[in-house]
């Protein structure tokens, strides 16, 4: 997979180039190639055509030479020999082109018989030749019997002169006339050799070269000597030769000048054969040019064109990837760099000095965000060990605010025996608004505080802690209990910017009595729990909180706590201990789970209540400090006791709040009560039918429903059975009366009342009611067992 | 207070579950009612599921039977526990009441 930018940019710039610069030599090639051949083909062609003029002009001036003689000598009848002989030399010499002449004779046609006199130059001068010789028969010669027979003037084919020396000749013969008629030829011959060897010294190139070939078809002036032999090219041609020879053949024939590329007939090798035509004698000049050498120089110029191009791609990715890897080498330094922020190395200076400015931008970006991110971290760091140095801070507060609570119990080791005494506190965060102390006062008199600060928290703690010091402070200096209160609440007003507040609850407990003065500031009434398990709540006249007006004044209630019983002081976190589903636990549930717990020990009691107040609340969050304070003042026998049950055999006192929610739980209760008694399971439901029946119609009637009242419940166990007495102090009802209402005969149209009654006397033995009496209204209910075969 | 309702035929059978004493009992007169004020004429209660009933039940079920009767219809109770039953018996209630050991014992 290709991804980087320097491989990217070669992939696709280096193809473009090369197709590119493949085009524009291609195609310049071409071009070049058309017009390299253009020039070359026509230089040659001129060239050809000069050397065809040169041939051209030397011919003429032959052939008017020899036509001058032949005119001279016509029509001259009166000729003699000398005569003659001097316009020969004399032509001879006028031409110096000419290498040799003669006049023949027909031997009938003049007075002069057989007459051929040839002179021809050797060296400097003229030689002589007798053409009438035994060997020689001049009249038989084609030079001599062609223009007699054409009856006009005509170059011979060239040939080599045997008696002149063995050199190439042509010979122009023209008629000479006597009246018209013919009688005699006048020569001219020239020698080919210089034209030849011109014509063989032609450069055409390096290898191109010329030649002739002359109207027969013989080749004259060829470079190959081997050509040059005696045959013509129609010689050369095999029949039915269909091959270059053919083709050239062709090309020969047709005298027009023309050029045509096609193999060389003799080498064979690809050539352009270019054609001229000497237009005195009919011959063909011809020059011969290979193609390649021709394109030699296009192809030299193609490779130069492609080396360049070549040169410059190379250049091209040069700088490609010079430019790529500024941008590139960067980028990596860069990728090292950032790597080493995410191994937390945010210290890095990222120092892109070179490269494109955006790398650098980037650099720059990077280095603000690594110092933000060091900074962020810094800045955690700086938040995290203040909220932990808060937090231990806190701790700290709390184990203080722990240690000014009393801690060791007993707290008066030698009252071990007379009284039991345990705190309980558990803040709802680090540090808590709520706290109970103990402490001596004098004359045997002890100080149990309670106080809950109208808030949590650390506000609260510091509040919590100077109130306590100031109740501490106060009470030591023997004042009545509502004096303490009063001074308390005085210096706690005086100087409250916080407009806090703190409920308490101050009891002196007389040692030797059990005698009880409280003094309430808006705190919850403390709770009793009597010897039979009866537990009551203590009434209390209920003062203003402290700290809320300077000038405030407390009254005292009084209650004596009676052997064998205990006494539960506590806050609102417990009453208002809430589950997950906001249900409060209430504080009939706590009076009703204290029920019997009077002899338990204190400690037991306040851990019990503790578990099962976080039972109730099922892991909800607690929201309010929990604190709670018992006294219990011992009886001299200690007795097994297990608050979820009645005493077997012993009385057992309840007061009860008038509403119908514990119906139940009192059903429950009884059940065990007359379990205990001996009932079996149709006793105990009689009973506890007959116990609903009169506690419904207390509540209902007596208090109306309203839950604010008490009512107590007794249970006195018989030898044979069981008494329970129901005291209200609610509106007394007419007894017989309301038993009379119905007679246990049901009708569709019974009135509903006196149904329930009628019941409680169908179920108990005896049912007795006694209204307004010192204890209140007093109903009672005995119920024996069935005896054995009754 | 729970009640299960379930239609058989033409009888509606209300289950109370649970005790039925001064403290619930009008919540089961007004669910009871309720069912009645609907329509349904022939009202059975199932007490096999219901282990104590006060005389506050007795008036529920008194009551109910009344608006029935107002509204021509027919009520039974089912299986009672002994507790109950024994209730029912002595307050002489059973006398006015159709009683029938099962649901399938409705006419």
């Amino acid at each position: 997979m290709i991804t980087g930018v320097k491989s990217r940019l070669l992939l696709t710039l280096v193809p473009i180039l090369v197709v590119l610069f493949g085009l524009l030599v291609f195609l310049t090639f071409k071009d070049s190639e058309r017009t390299v051949l253009q020039q070359i083909t026509r230089e040659s062609y001129e060239l050809a055509r000069s050397h065809a003029k040169e041939f051209d002009v030397l011919f003429e001036s032959s052939r008017k030479a020899a036509e001058g003689l032949a005119l001279s000598l016509s029509d001259n009848e009166g000729c003699n020999r000398d005569e003659i002989i001097q316009k020969i030399k004399g032509n001879l010499e006028k031409n110096p082109d000419i290498y040799g002449s003669t006049a023949a004779f027909i031997p009938e046609a003049t007075p002069l018989g057989r007459f051929a006199p040839y002179y021809f130059r050797s060296g400097d001068s003229l030689a002589y030749s007798d053409l009438d010789s035994e060997d020689y028969h001049y009249t038989s010669w084609e030079w001599f019997t062609r223009p007699v027979r054409d009856g006009r003037g005509s170059w011979s084919e060239p040939y080599f002169d045997e008696g002149g020396g063995g050199i190439l000749m042509t010979t122009y013969s023209e008629v000479i006339l006597c009246h018209g008629e013919i009688v005699g030829i006048a020569t001219v011959d020239i020698s080919l050799d210089e034209l030849v060897a011109r014509t063989k010294r032609l450069k055409i190139g390096d290898t191109g070269y010329a030649f002739i070939i002359s109207d027969q078809g013989r080749f004259i002036a060829h470079p190959g000597e081997e050509v040059l032999s005696q045959k013509t090219i129609w010689e050369l041609l095999e029949p039915g030769d269909e091959g270059m020879m053919a083709e050239f053949a062709e090309i020969i024939k047709d005298k027009s000048s023309n050029y045509i590329e096609m193999p060389d007939p003799f080498y064979g090798k690809q050539s352009w054969i270019i054609t001229t035509d000497i237009q005195s004698t009919g011959w063909t000049f011809v020059i011969a040019y290979p193609s390649d050498e021709i394109l030699d120089s296009l192809v030299q110029l193609r490779n130069k064109a492609l080396f360049l191009a070549a040169l410059i791609i190379a250049f091209v990715i040069g700088i490609v990837v010079l430019i790529s890897s500024g941008v590139t080498s960067p980028l990596k330094r860069l990728v090292g760099q950032v790597q080493s922020y995410s191994e937390g190395n945010y210290q890095i200076k990222l120092a892109e000095k070179t490269g494109p400015k955006e790398i650098r931008d980037l650099s720059l970006a990077f280095n603000s965000l690594g110092g933000a991110i060091v900074e962020q971290i810094d800045n955690v760091r700086k938040t995290t060990a203040q909220k932990e140095r808060y937090q231990q801070e806190l701790l700290i507060a709390a184990e203080i605010q722990k240690s000014i609570l009393p801690q060791v119990f007993p707290p008066f080791p030698e009252l071990v025996g007379i009284i039991d005494i345990y705190g309980l506190n558990r803040p709802a965060l680090e540090v808590g608004g709520d706290f109970f102390d103990i402490f001596r006062l004098k004359d045997n008199k002890i100080a149990l505080v309670i106080a809950d600060v109208s808030d949590k928290g650390a506000p609260a703690s510091l509040f919590m802690a100077m109130t306590r010091i100031l109740t501490r402070e106060i009470a030591s200096q023997g004042h009545s209990p509502a004096e303490v209160l009063r001074r308390v609440n005085y210096r706690l007003a005086k100087d409250n910017s916080a407009s806090m507040f703190v409920t308490m609850l101050y009891c002196e407990y007389d040692v030797e009595s059990g005698n009880i003065r409280f003094v309430c500031a808006g705190h919850n009434a403390p709770i009793c729990v009597h010897k039979g398990g009866e537990v009551e709540q203590i009434p209390m006249r209920i003062g203003l909180p402290l700290g809320a007006l300077p000038n405030t004044h407390y009254e005292t209630s009084e209650f004596t706590l009676p052997t064998c019983s205990m006494i539960l002081l506590y806050t609102d976190g417990i009453t208002e201990a809430e589950d997950t589903e906001g249900r409060e636990f209430g504080l009939e549930n706590l009076v009703w789970n204290l029920r019997g717990a009077a002899e338990c020990e204190c400690k037991k009691v306040a851990h019990g209540l503790l578990g099962l107040i976080d039972e109730f609340t099922k892991g909800a969050k607690q929201r309010d400090d929990i604190t709670m304070l018992l006294l219990c003042r011992q009886c001299a026998l200690e007795t097994a006791f297990d608050p979820a049950r009645p005493i077997p055999g012993k009385e057992i006192l309840l007061r009860l709040p008038a509403e119908t929610g514990i119906l139940e739980g009192v059903a429950d209760f009884t059940e065990l009560v007359a379990k205990d008694c001996g009932f079996d399971a149709k006793g105990v439901y009689q009973i506890k039918l007959a116990l609903d029946e009169v506690m419904n119609n207390v509540i209902m009637y007596a208090y109306r429903g309203n839950s604010a009242d008490n009512f107590l419940l007794k249970y006195i166990p018989l030898a044979g059975g069981l008494k329970i007495e129901i005291v209200d102090y609610g509106i007394p009802f007419d007894f017989d009366e309301k038993l009379d209402r119905y007679d246990g005969k049901a009708s569709e149209d019974q009135p509903i009342g006196g149904i329930g009654l009628y019941l409680v006397k169908q179920f108990a033995d005896e049912v007795h009611y006694a209204p307004e009496t010192s204890e209140g209204n007093k109903l009672t209910i005995i119920k024996f067992r069935p005896t054995d075969g009754a | 207070m729970q009640v299960d309702y379930k239609k058989d035929g033409k009888w509606l059978i209300a289950k109370p579950t649970g005790r039925i004493d001064g403290h619930t009992s009008p919540d089961f007169e007004a669910s009871f009612l309720e069912k009645i004020a609907e329509g349904n004429t022939h009202f059975a209660v199932d007490l096999s599921k219901v282990d104590y009933m006060s005389s506050a039940g007795l008036r529920v079920l008194l009551a109910t039977y009344k608006s029935l009767k107002a509204a021509s219809g027919d009520m039974a109770l089912i299986a009672p526990q002994a507790g109950v039953a024994e209730v029912l018996e002595i307050s002489g209630f059973a006398s006015i009441f159709n009683i029938v050991p099962k649901a399938g014992d409705l006419d």
